[in-house]
Parts: C-alpha cells; sequence; structure tokens
C-alpha cells in the first residue's frame, strides 16, 4: 500500500511540477484577471442594486490602496474599487502578460535580455508623479495617474515575465528529462 | 580530503568519525564528509591521476559506474512528493509530527517540527536513499531548529506586518471620516507596498535556510550578497521548488477534510516536501559547474 501511495504521490508531484511549468503564464494571466474583474465588480454590482457584494469588493481592495473618489475612475456612474494610478497598474501588467502570450512564440529560440534600467526608467515617472503628489507639492491629473502607472505595470511585468520565462524554459528540460 | 573506507557488505563506513553508511549515500550522515561515490565525482588533487586512486578508496568505483555518475544532480519533484511513503514507518512519523504541529500552540512543537525538516534536507543533500529521520533525538531537533525556525519568523515579519498595519490603518481611514482619514488610507496604501517587498523577501527563506544549514552560522542567512549568488546559480529550479512547495502547503490544506485534524498530519508532510526540495537544491548549487 505504502509503494502505492508513494507511486501515486510521486506522479502528483511531477503532475504539479509539469502544469506549473507548461502554464505559469496562464496562471499569472489569470490571477491578474481576476483583480481587474474584481476592481471593475464594485461600481457594477452598485449600480445593478447589490449594495452588500458591492461593499464587498471596496473592502477587498481597501488595503492595497486609498480608493479617494475623486482619484478613482468612474465606471457605470460609480468609482472603481481601486485608484485611476492602481487600476493602470493593473490592467497594463495583464495588458503585458496577454501580450507576452503571443510574443513569447517569436522568441522561442532566443530570448532578447532584458537590462533591469528598463523597469527603473518605466517606475521613475510614477514615483516622481506620485511622490510630489504625497508631500503635496501638487495635485496630478487623472492622465497623468493612468499614464504613469500603465508605465511602471508594463515595466515591472516585462522585468517578471522574461525572468520567469527564462526559468521555466530551463525547468521545462529538466521535468521532461525526469519523467 | 577525508580518508574513505568502503565498507563490507552494504554501505560504506567514514573513516573521519567511523559511521556507517547505508549503500547509495553520496556524503556521511554524520559529519558530511563525502563517501566514495561522491568522492568518485570530486575533482582529485593535482598529484593523483586518474590512474591512481585516491588514498584509502580500496575499492576503488568501477568505470561503469562513474560513468553512471550524473554530472549535476537534477531536481525530482515528484521525489519530494513521495518519499515520505517511501519509509516503512511512515505512519507512525506523521503522526508524531503531527502531535507536534498540535504542541505548536506553545511554540515548542513548531521548533521541533523544523529542526525536523532540516534534518530532512541535510540527509536529502547527503543523498541518503530514505532521508526520512527518526524520531529518537527530540532534544536534539528542538536545539537544531530553534536556529532556522528563527530565520523562518524574521524572514516572514517583513511580509506579515505591513499587511497589519495597512488593515489597521485602513480600518482607522474608514473611521475617521476628515482629511485624516485620507492619511490613514495613503499610509495603509504603501504599508501594502511594503508588504509586496516582504513577500519578495519571503521568497529568499529557502536560500536563507540553506546557507545557513551548509555554513552553521546564523549570520549566514542575511548575507544576501552570497544569497543571490546562490540563487543565479539555480534560478529556474528555485523559482520551480518555491511554486512547487507552495503547492504542496495548499495541499497540505486539504487535511482538513480528514476530521480538522488531518491537517496537522498534511501540514507535516507538506513541510517535509519542501525541505526535501531545498535539500535538492542545496545539492544542485553544490553540483552547479
Amino acid at each position: 500500500m505504502s509503494t502505492r501511495v508513494s507511486r501515486n504521490m510521486v506522479r502528483l508531484g511531477d503532475g504539479l511540477a509539469r502544469f506549473l511549468v507548461d502554464h505559469w503564464l496562464f496562471l499569472i494571466n489569470g490571477a491578474l484577471l481576476l483583480v481587474v474583474s474584481a476592481s471593475l465588480s464594485a461600481p457594477c454590482l452598485t449600480q445593478s442594486g447589490h449594495p452588500y457584494l458591492a461593499s464587498l469588493a471596496y473592502k477587498g481592495f481597501s488595503s492595497i490602496c486609498h480608493q479617494k473618489p475623486e482619484r478613482s475612475l468612474l465606471f457605470l456612474g460609480a468609482p472603481m474599487a481601486v485608484c485611476a494610478r492602481c487600476f493602470a497598474v493593473y490592467a497594463s501588467l495583464l495588458g503585458t502578460g496577454l501580450l507576452f502570450t503571443f510574443l513569447r512564440r517569436l522568441w522561442r529560440n532566443q530570448l532578447p535580455r532584458i537590462s533591469l534600467r528598463l523597469p527603473a526608467l518605466a517606475a521613475l515617472p510614477l514615483i516622481v508623479d506620485a511622490g510630489t503628489q504625497l508631500t503635496g507639492l501638487r495635485e496630478s491629473t487623472q492622465a497623468l495617474r493612468i499614464i504613469t502607472g500603465g508605465l511602471a505595470g508594463a515595466g515591472a511585468g516585462i522585468l517578471v515575465l522574461f525572468f520567469l520565462e527564462r526559468a521555466f524554459r530551463e525547468a521545462r528540460d529538466s521535468v521532461t528529462e525526469t519523467q | 580530503m577525508s580518508t574513505l573506507v568502503s565498507a563490507s557488505g552494504k554501505g560504506y563506513t567514514c573513516s573521519e568519525c567511523g559511521a556507517s553508511n547505508p549503500e547509495g549515500g553520496r556524503f556521511c550522515g554524520a559529519c558530511h564528509a563525502p563517501l566514495p561515490a561522491a568522492a568518485a565525482t570530486q575533482k582529485l588533487p593535482e598529484a593523483e591521476t586518474p590512474e591512481s586512486p585516491p588514498a584509502g578508496i580500496t575499492e576503488p568505483a568501477s568505470s561503469e559506474e562513474s560513468s553512471q555518475v550524473p554530472k549535476r544532480h537534477d531536481m525530482s519533484y515528484g521525489k519530494a512528493f513521495g518519499f515520505f511513503f517511501e519509509d516503512k514507518d511512515w505512519v507512525r512519523k506523521i503522526l508524531m509530527g503531527a502531535l507536534f504541529n498540535l504542541l505548536g500552540v506553545v511554540l515548542i512543537g513548531t521548533v521541533i517540527n523544523t529542526g525536523y525538516f532540516v534534518r530532512v534536507m541535510r540527509r536529502v543533500r547527503d543523498g541518503l536513499e530514505n532521508p526520512l529521520p527518526e524520531w529518537d533525538d527530540i532534544g536534539g531537533l528542538l536545539t537544531e531548529g530553534l536556529a532556522p525556525w528563527g530565520i523562518a519568523l524574521l524572514y516572514s515579519l517583513p511580509a506579515i506586518l505591513p499587511g497589519v498595519a495597512a488593515n489597521v490603518l485602513s480600518t482607522l481611514g474608514e473611521a475617521v471620516k476628515d482629511d485624516a482619514g485620507g492619511v490613514f488610507a495613503m499610509f495603509a496604501c504603501c504599508c501594502s507596498c511594503s508588504s509586496i517587498l516582504g513577500y519578495l523577501l519571503l521568497a529568499m527563506m529557502p536560500a536563507a535556510l540553506i546557507q545557513y544549514v551548509r555554513t552553521g552560522e546564523f549570520g549566514a542567512a542575511f548575507r544576501f550578497g552570497e544569497m543571490f549568488k546562490l540563487i543565479r546559480k539555480c534560478s529556474s529550479p528555485y523559482v520551480l521548488t518555491l511554486l512547487v512547495a507552495l503547492g504542496a502547503h495548499m495541499l497540505g490544506g486539504f487535511g482538513v477534510i480528514l476530521c480538522c485534524v488531518g491537517v496537522l498530519a498534511s501540514y507535516f508532510w507538506s513541510g517535509c516536501v519542501a525541505f526535501h526540495l531545498y535539500g535538492q537544491l542545496w545539492r544542485f548549487v553544490e553540483e552547479a559547474p
């Protein structure tokens, strides 16, 4: 019995590793889609007459975003569950993930090297814009929040996705060998 | 290099400490000196040519055997899931682990289990055929587990504390409706961002534990330069190990369906899986070119 359990567990572990290696991008994109949909769901639920469910969505994001209505985008006439900048970051991460699904096929043989400067430069406008606003030097605009958030999200997304793609390409070979 | 002698029958006796080791082991389970199979893969000193076997090895590995020695240890994620059940005493051992998980409410059980996990890690690195240790030295496990438990705690705090602070601040922000509420909310937002950095730090915990166990120095778990080097050596299996260990932990949560108390045993199993993987990583790093 012990041998059978062991054999099944080995199969489970190998299967999990194989699944992660093959579908990691799908899992990341799925998680991001869930976050973006959840932030959009709050105004939808408000407008469709489900205030309790909407309050749960707002509450869910309350610890990761200030949710100030004047700094949030309106969807169906109600503010989203996150501010405009946060939404731009999540949406841009999702967009980068989806775009990467297609682009990585073009780089099947050789994955380009990504410099750490790229995400750092992409995050710089957000740091300046949010920093000057936080210290009270100036008040940002919705357009600036969206642009800077989108840039930072894309930069971070590119860095993480390229790192993971490189790691999982190597892992794919070893997982295939052991099976 | 240590002098090694092959034992008669199965296994080897380490000449460094005299401990007997099972067949198939690569390093001595007691003092971690390489055994003949491992010694064959190590670079010989210049004075020793391949024709003249290293002193002390009375039965050198045959050419067929040495050609079978892998150049690099490959990770086996399935093995980490299944090794526990290969032990003929696994039921008793998992029940002991569950018992100490239960004693985790007074902390001591968690420390003892951490000591057990570290032993699993060492035995996997040593290449022992059966890496599941006996429960015969509880005091030793307690001593061995204290430092790794502290390291794990210190690495977890930056992920946990800002999250807690963010929740408290956002609750305060909701309670205070004027401008101060907005300030609380902004700080809550900043705490959440630092919590993300905390999770990145948490991802370095396996490297920190490997560093600690291989050097025996508590400070080694916080020498980030060395840890980055270690991670760079095994970035691909490192990422997958983190995810598979997380997957095992999530599977461990399903133990709750066994009358709730099953979770104590299943979380113990998932801890053994994670540390088996860390042990494999350690070996991978040591054998990496």
